[in-house]
């Protein structure tokens, strides 16, 4: 039981130093989750089972991040129910929102979502010139002059 | 339920109270939430789903309601990276054009669950600091930037003479929400920047892209042009400079912008994705393209595309004076 816990330490130290020195959100998500006393309870006692860890998913919804820790049974090794473990995070507050302990892993994945980066478009269908393309602000290029308030 | 109260009545600041019924265009399910808090604190409204109106549906409405002075249009809308077809998209230039600016409120990339993020500040707050900086820049003739954790990037702007505009939410033509922005049309820019933060604008790098991270793209400028891109990320890099052979107009600086939302800066790594209101975050960005006047002509090699890049961190300094640091 102790050198499961001395290695999810260590990562958890690797992975702060990692958080800190860069600007990726999901590490900043990833270390949120993982600090959390149910998330770290739950993967301490998974590793602790034998089973074995792939990786942890970070997708990104409207205004929180879901990070999966998925875990697999070792070949051969009966069970039904489901071993990834899903944090839902939210960075705006540094608080994991829930804790899923036994999480279909499906559930959260290939689906877009608000606020989910889309690698896949293709931005050449937009570089092509098109009339008042920018739903954007007039360019009157002098002074306000004085300020007026409708509130 | 705080935090909702404080920014419907915030947002509420920034409508005119000339208006006695607005038309609200919502895209549920997004704007569940925003229907819910803000539509009863309108004096009157109609909601309206623009996506499920045809065409003809959407002129009939500009028709029928945007000449009548007391009626305003206020929209809420998600950028999903899709493109209209033509028809679809001559009837919503329609709509923005058809519709007098000092009765429309436009929210993009607005919805429920950064509502509360991006108006959590007070407008007027926010629009007393725009005209203090506007009077604060219009005195410096070069203004610099530097990133303090990055000595290898810097830029100058040379703004002599420059007319600096405050757009504060409050007058009549600024139509987009959350606002809080000075910007100008700098007469040059040199240097090199290493970009931190977020591309947005009429190519949706954001929606692709996300947060630009440190040494993914570096862009060299020189005479007010983009002179060179280089970076990590290659498919960023070739996307930008698939659009810059193609739009040559976009490699011009039209828009030397000075956000001042902190209520933008808090919402900025809200979603994975980039947004047309990350503009808004305190800080500057550089507007490429349309912003320019001359360079607003395609047949003059100019583009109708803008694309604002967007610095997460970073100092302006005039002088020995900062002006901002972020």
């Amino acid at each position: 039981m102790s050198e499961p816990l001395v290695s999810l330490d260590d990562e958890i130290e690797k992975l702060r130093t990692i958080a800190a020195d860069t600007d990726d959100p999901r590490s900043s998500a990833l270390l949120l989750a993982v600090t959390d006393d149910r998330v770290r309870s739950a993967l301490t006692e998974r590793i602790a089972e034998g089973h074995e860890y792939v990786g942890a998913l970070t997708s990104f919804q409207a205004g929180t991040v879901d990070v999966v820790f998925v875990f697999v049974r070792r070949p051969g090794q009966f069970g039904l129910v489901p071993l990834s473990i899903l944090a839902t995070v939210e960075p705006a507050t540094q608080r994991v929102q829930r804790v899923v302990e036994h999480h279909y892993v499906n559930d959260t994945r290939g689906r877009p979502r608000l606020g989910a980066r889309q690698p896949q478009i293709d931005l050449s269908r937009f570089i092509f010139e098109q009339e008042d393309l920018r739903p954007s602000r007039p360019e009157p290029r002098v002074d306000n002059g004085p300020q007026v308030y409708w509130a | 339920v705080h935090d909702w109260e404080r920014a419907v009545a915030n947002f509420l600041r920034y409508l005119p109270q000339s208006v006695e019924r607005w038309v609200v265009a919502l895209e549920p399910p997004a704007h569940e939430r925003i229907a819910q808090n803000l539509t009863p604190r309108l004096p009157s409204a109609e909601v309206v789903v623009l996506d499920d109106m045809s065409p003809a549906g959407i002129r009939d409405l500009v028709d029928a309601q945007g000449t009548r002075p007391d009626v305003g249009f206020l929209e809420f809308s998600v950028n999903t990276g899709q493109l209209w077809d033509n028809e679809r998209r001559e009837a919503m230039t329609e709509l923005a054009a058809g519709w007098p600016r000092d009765r429309v409120k436009r929210c993009f990339d607005v919805w429920d669950a950064n509502f509360t993020a991006l108006f959590a500040e007070d407008p007027v707050e926010v629009s007393q600091r725009c005209y203090a900086l506007r009077d604060a820049v219009t005195a410096h003739p070069l203004l610099e930037y530097h990133n303090p954790r990055n000595l290898t990037s810097r830029l100058s702007f040379g703004c002599a003479g420059a007319a600096w505009t405050a757009y504060t939410g409050f007058e009549a033509f600024d139509h987009i929400l959350p606002s809080g922005e000075v910007s100008c049309l700098p007469r040059s820019v040199t240097g090199r920047l290493e970009v931190q933060g977020w591309i947005v604008g009429t190519i949706p790098f954001g929606l692709k892209y996300g947060y630009v991270r440190r040494g993914d793209l570096a862009l060299a400028f020189d005479g007010g042009q983009v002179t060179a891109v280089t970076g990590r990320n290659r498919p960023l890099c070739a996307d930008l400079d698939k659009a810059f052979a193609k739009l040559a107009g976009l490699c011009s600086v039209g828009e030397l912008g000075i956000g001042q939302s902190t209520a933008v800066a808090g919402a900025a790594m809200l979603h994975e994705a980039a947004y047309h209101w990350h503009e808004r975050h305190f800080g500057i960005h550089l507007g490429l393209g349309v912003e320019l006047p001359e360079a607003n002509d395609p047949e003059r090699g100019g583009t109708a595309h803008h694309l604002d890049i967007v610095l997460a961190t970073g100092a302006l300094i005039a002088g020995s004076d900062v002006l901002a640091e972020w």
